[in-house]
C-alpha cells in the first residue's frame, strides 16, 4: 500500500508551509486549521497504540504542539512530506507516554498557553437503539463475533480461542458482520 | 469534514486488520503513515471505532442478545461484571430470574454436542411466535450451548414460562438433542 499521493496532502502542506513561513505565531489561522484537520487523526493514532482515551488525548495534545512548533521552527523541509513528520512525532510521543510522560509538563509549560485549540471529536455517536436493532439482524455468529471482538476489542487470534473456531473463520464472519451492520446503522442497506 | 479523495483507500478488512494488531511492523507503520496524512481513510476508521463503541454500550446496557462461550463469560466476570448464571441439564429445567443488581443472566445448556457440526435454537414462549436462531455458536468439547438473553427485555418480562429446543442439523436432517425450561419469576 501507498502513502497518499502528493495532491491529496496538497492542502495541508499549503496550511504547513504558511506556518512556516510566517514569523512564529502570526499564522493563527493556519494552525487553527491545520490543528482541526490533524487533531482527530493524531486522537485515533493514539488510541490504537495505547488503547487508553486519555492517553489518547494526551498524545494528541502533545504531537500538536510539537508539529505547530517545529513548523514554526522551520523544520519541515518539505512541506509536502508533512504526514510522515508527523507521524514522526507521533512514535517519538508514544515512547516517552510509555516512559512516562515527562516530556508533557514541559511542554504544557513552554507553549500550551500558545497552541490553538480545536475539536477533536473523531465520529457522531451512534444511535444505541438502531444498532441494538442492527445487531439483531445478523447471524447469531456474526453477531457472537462481533460481540466478542468489540468487547475487549480483540484481534481474530483471541476471538477464534474464545469461539472454538479458526482465525481465518473468525476473520471472514467478522468482515461480513461489520459490512452488514455497518450497511443497517448507516441506512445504506435496507433493513430486513 | 470534506476531503480530496483517497486515490488508494483502505479497505474494511485492512482497517480491521490495522485496529486489531494482526499486521507485521511495517504493514502497520504503512498504514499509520496512510491514516495521519488521509482524511477520507481516518474517517472510515473512526466510523469503525464509533460503531465498536456502540456494540460495547448497547450491550452494557442489557440490549444485545447472544450465544457465547463459556470462556467469554468468564471474561465478563473477570472484568467484574456481576453475572447470574444458570446451569439446566439435558431436558430439565430452572426457576429463574433477574435482580436489579445483575448486569447479565447467563444460561449454560448442557447438550451432547460431540460431532455436531450445526446447532439451532429454537425458543417457546407461550403467546408470542416461535424465535428460531440458526447455526449459532457453541463450543463442542464443553458439552453445553451458552445463552446471554437480552437483560433489559428480561427485567420487562411478567412470570413466565420459556421452552427451549436445541436441534443438531447435519446432511441427514435434523434430531433434538435437548430440551430445557426456565421457570422465570418476574423481577421484584
Amino acid at each position: 500500500m501507498q502513502t497518499p499521493p502528493v495532491e491529496q496532502l496538497g492542502e495541508e502542506a499549503e496550511l504547513a508551509r504558511r506556518i512556516a513561513q510566517a514569523a512564529p505565531g502570526h499564522a493563527r489561522e493556519a494552525e487553527t486549521e491545520l490543528y482541526r484537520r490533524l487533531a482527530p487523526r493524531v486522537r485515533l493514532y493514539g488510541l490504537r497504540h495505547l488503547r487508553d482515551e486519555q492517553a489518547a488525548a494526551d498524545l494528541m495534545q502533545q504531537v500538536l504542539m510539537m508539529t505547530i512548533e517545529k513548523l514554526r521552527a522551520g523544520q519541515l523541509r518539505e512541506s509536502e512530506r508533512l504526514a510522515s513528520f508527523v507521524f514522526g512525532i507521533c512514535r517519538m510521543v508514544v515512547l516517552d507516554l510509555r516512559r512516562g510522560g515527562a516530556r508533557r509538563a514541559r511542554l504544557l509549560e513552554q507553549y500550551g498557553e500558545d497552541m490553538p485549540v480545536a475539536d477533536a471529536a473523531i465520529a457522531p455517536r451512534l444511535d444505541h437503539e438502531r444498532v441494538a436493532r442492527c445487531l439483531d439482524q445478523l447471524s447469531e455468529r456474526e453477531r457472537a463475533v462481533l460481540l466478542m471482538t468489540f468487547y475487549e476489542e480483540k484481534g481474530a487470534d483471541e476471538v477464534a480461542g474464545l469461539l472454538g473456531l479458526s482465525a481465518g473463520n473468525v476473520r471472514v464472519i467478522r468482515h461480513r458482520g461489520l459490512e452488514r451492520l455497518r450497511g443497517c446503522v448507516t441506512g445504506s442497506e435496507v433493513e430486513s | 469534514m470534506i476531503h480530496a479523495p483517497c486515490r488508494a483507500p483502505i479497505g474494511l478488512r485492512q482497517l480491521l486488520a490495522y485496529w486489531f494488531g494482526e499486521l507485521d511492523e511495517a504493514a502497520q507503520a504503512r498504514v499509520d503513515e496512510h491514516l495521519l496524512g488521509c482524511g477520507p481513510c481516518s474517517d472510515s476508521l473512526a466510523e469503525l471505532v464509533a460503531l465498536g463503541d456502540a456494540v460495547r454500550a448497547v450491550f452494557a446496557q442489557g440490549a444485545v442478545r447472544a450465544f457465547v462461550t463459556d470462556a467469554f463469560v468468564k471474561r465478563l466476570a473477570g472484568h467484574g461484571m456481576r453475572l447470574r448464571e444458570y446451569r439446566v441439564a439435558r431436558n430439565g429445567s430452572v426457576n429463574c430470574t433477574v435482580a436489579p443488581e445483575d448486569d447479565c443472566v447467563v444460561a449454560h445448556l448442557e447438550a451432547p454436542l460431540a460431532g455436531v457440526k450445526r446447532v439451532d435454537a429454537i425458543s417457546y414462549i407461550a403467546g408470542t411466535p416461535a424465535e428460531v436462531s440458526r447455526d449459532i455458536p457453541f463450543d463442542a468439547a464443553s458439552g453445553e450451548v451458552v445463552t446471554l438473553p437480552p437483560i433489559a427485555w428480561l427485567r420487562t418480562m411478567p412470570s413466565h414460562r420459556q421452552r427451549v429446543r436445541l436441534v443438531a442439523v447435519d446432511e441427514t436432517g435434523e434430531r433434538v438433542i435437548g430440551e430445557y425450561t426456565f421457570n422465570h419469576s418476574a423481577s421484584t
